[in-house]
């Protein structure tokens, strides 16, 4: 494998502390702190598309603000092309760096544009911000061929109007045009497509897939609906409660799930066919919060097939064959 | 004129037919919100109306419960709630089969309850205003209510920033069924909540549904749910119905090429395939018609990869021109692609 590594995290952890009040501070009462991301590691190579599931409250989102620098890791550390991000030594790449290499693509494409800024104005900025293409005939030459690459075309027609003028696929392509006008090399898409109605959501993936394939980019691939990965992600990674409980190939953990939370997710996923209608395996209760974890394995008090043993050992992330590895007792039973 | 779209079926609870509303906007100009929408609801079915934003489907809900807001207006057709026209009541009248005879539930439960009212409370006003039930009895069925959808008794008395997102919704069908409806429109009720908390929520509609007899109208965006729960599917295109008839047909026959297309752009774990070979989702290219600017002939027409000459001009018609009838259950599309007997013409 002489394929070159683009994101390395390694057993990454990011711990918010709880507001505490004056009371409870004289009362020396411990500290809470929110466990959000809980030693998570993965790589993400050139050109893969690696696709971080879970539900709402698991990190998906905590890990994406802490790879772009948005938030200060509490430990671990994080290599962009065998680079430390945000350290000061010679093997190290400062944010600003990254952040032209690195772009994010947020959710709500409504809220991530600025309403009194023209397109041109918005798709332009980041060329502004790090120096690029001084000169302004380049500048707008870029800018429309890069509007053009995200398929608003013509890119003239575009450029002078605002975002309250375009509907809600057309504003995530501006989004997109904007991250990719720096060529970056790793792009973090946080639920690019989930405000999206299917026939335009089709479309932003397919935009998506195509720059990966034009482009050679990688994306973190970050979303809660399990549909749309199997069309995108070479790898998927499930997270629950901060950690990541499985890895692997896209088909390989679709077809083959080992983790108990994993195959529960996948079967209350609805098909689009009503003769498809199957069991499905409904976890009671809802995603506990991350204040106060569970003891041993820390979905094991909604697990429908844990054992004595869950409750006092935290499985390790371990390997299964062919890069898929998963973190549950049973599994390593097998 | 009042055919039935369901055959042998005994009696519709609600039928609705060539139901045609406006929005009057600015400018005087003039919204066509929904023209020609007719489908039935037979008791203890649940029909799912389905389209992507701005095809009609909240529209229709809220003519038929006549809640539109001020600049609309319900201009032609007719809503029978077990054979009454609901369109030819007072509005005193009306409000008799709200909540009673139907109920709705909302699309953002975070924002349809009360925040500085107990859950407990919010339940018990909603049966005193509608029944004439005392205060005593009242709070026995609010018992009665939050344990039917799941809640414990001992957080009647929270407040709803108290309750997780699946918590609320629980609580919202709790106060929709308070005056035991025959009938609960749900408008996306699931669309804000986690796929695990989802299908939570859909478990507990399908049991509530079998212990009350309760037919249910879905209106979501999302063709999954839709399959998961319906027996029969309304697809939505620009305020019209597109296609309507039993979840099975539609989903694996699809007679409109706006279904098909819609089907195809579906993303399904069944057909994931290898995202490096890529083949793409289909997509339906370009947007769907702003309702002040309508094109004439079939609303999809300048979308639609199989127009002919007629679909520009003519608008197809669902109920009497283009029915499709199999196994003994009508599949209609408004699609000039179908003759009367439903067979492809080429």
């Amino acid at each position: 494998m002489s394929t070159e590594l683009i994101l390395e995290v390694k057993d990454l952890y990011k711990h918010f502390p709880m507001r505490q009040s004056m009371l409870n501070m004289l009362r020396r009462r411990k500290l809470e702190i929110v466990r959000a991301v809980d030693g998570v590691s993965f790589s993400i190579e050139k050109g893969e598309v690696l696709a971080l599931v879970g539900e709402s409250g698991c990190g998906k989102t905590t890990i994406a603000r802490t790879l772009i620098g948005l938030e200060k890791v509490t430990g671990g550390e994080i290599l962009f092309k065998g680079k430390s991000v945000g350290g000061d030594g010679v093997q190290s790449i400062s944010l600003k760096q990254l952040r032209q290499r690195a772009q994010v693509v947020f959710q709500d494409p409504y809220e991530s544009l600025n309403p009194r800024a023209t397109i041109y104005d918005i798709v332009s900025e980041p060329l502004v911000v790090h120096d690029l293409f001084k000169d302004d005939h380049e500048r707008s030459e870029r800018v429309k061929q890069v509007l053009e690459e995200a398929g608003l075309r013509p890119a003239e027609d575009y450029l002078l109007r605002y975002p309250h003028e375009l509907s809600g696929g057309q504003r995530q392509r501006v989004v997109i045009a904007a991250a990719m006008v720096l060529e970056p090399e790793l792009l973090l898409a946080d639920e690019p497509v989930s405000m999206l109605d299917v026939s335009i959501r089709a479309e932003i993936l397919n935009l998506l897939n195509a720059l990966r394939r034009s482009r050679g980019i990688s994306i973190l691939f970050i979303t809660h609906d399990l549909g749309t990965v199997g069309y995108f992600a070479d790898r998927l990674a499930v997270m629950y409660l901060g950690r990541i409980v499985e890895i692997g190939p896209t088909a390989e953990v679709l077809n083959n799930p080992q983790h108990p939370y994993t195959k529960a997710l996948l079967s209350v996923v609805p098909m689009p066919n009503p003769k498809l209608r199957r069991k499905m395996i409904i976890l009671s209760g809802e995603t506990p919060n991350p204040i106060n974890l569970p003891g041993g394995c820390r979905f094991h008090p909604r697990c429908p097939l844990a054992m004595d043993a869950c409750k006092v050992n935290d499985p390790s992330l371990d390997e299964l064959g062919n890069g898929h590895q998963v973190a549950c007792l049973l599994a390593k039973a097998e | 004129m009042n055919e039935t779209l369901r055959p042998n079926s005994g009696q519709v609870l609600l039928s609705v037919r060539h139901l045609a509303t406006e929005f009057h906007l600015a400018d005087k100009q003039v919204a066509r919100a929904l023209e020609d929408v007719s489908f039935d609801v037979l008791p203890g079915q649940t029909v799912g109306l389905v389209g992507e934003s701005g095809c009609g489907k909240t529209t229709t809900l809220m003519s038929v419960m006549r809640l539109l807001p001020s600049n609309g207006r319900i201009t032609s057709g007719n809503v029978f709630f077990k054979g009454n026209d609901l369109l030819a009541l007072s509005e005193r009248e009306m409000r008799d089969h709200r909540w009673k005879d139907m109920a709705i539930i909302f699309q953002g439960a975070m924002n349809a309850l009360n925040p500085v009212m107990r859950i407990g409370d919010q339940i018990r006003e909603a049966i005193l205003l509608h029944n004439l039930m005392d205060r005593d009895p009242a709070e026995h069925r609010v018992g009665e209510l939050l344990e039917l959808v799941g809640i414990p008794r001992s957080r009647r008395d929270q407040y709803p920033h108290q309750y997780s997102g699946g918590m609320r919704q629980r609580a919202m069908i709790a106060m929709a069924l308070a005056c035991s409806p025959d009938l609960l429109f749900a408008d996306e009720p699931t669309t804000a909540l986690d796929v695990m908390i989802q299908a939570q929520i859909l478990e507990l509609l399908k049991e509530i549904q079998q212990k009350l007899g309760l037919a249910i109208v879905l209106v979501t965006h999302d063709l999954g749910v839709v399959a998961e729960m319906c027996d029969d599917v309304v697809v939505m295109y620009g305020g019209k119905v597109a296609e309507y008839g039993p979840a099975e047909l539609v989903y694996n026959q699809p007679q409109h090429p706006y279904t098909q297309r819609l089907l195809e752009a579906f993303p399904d774990l069944n057909r994931s395939n290898d995202p490096s070979t890529g083949k793409d989702l289909a997509t339906i290219p370009g947007t769907p018609p702003r309702l002040n600017a309508l094109p004439p002939g079939c609303r999809f027409s300048p979308r639609c990869h199989k127009s002919m000459e007629v679909c520009t001009q003519v608008t197809p018609d669902l109920l009497t021109q283009n029915t499709f009838v199999s196994s003994g259950a009508r599949h209609l599309a408004a699609c000039h692609l179908l003759d009367n007997e439903g067979i492809q013409k080429s």
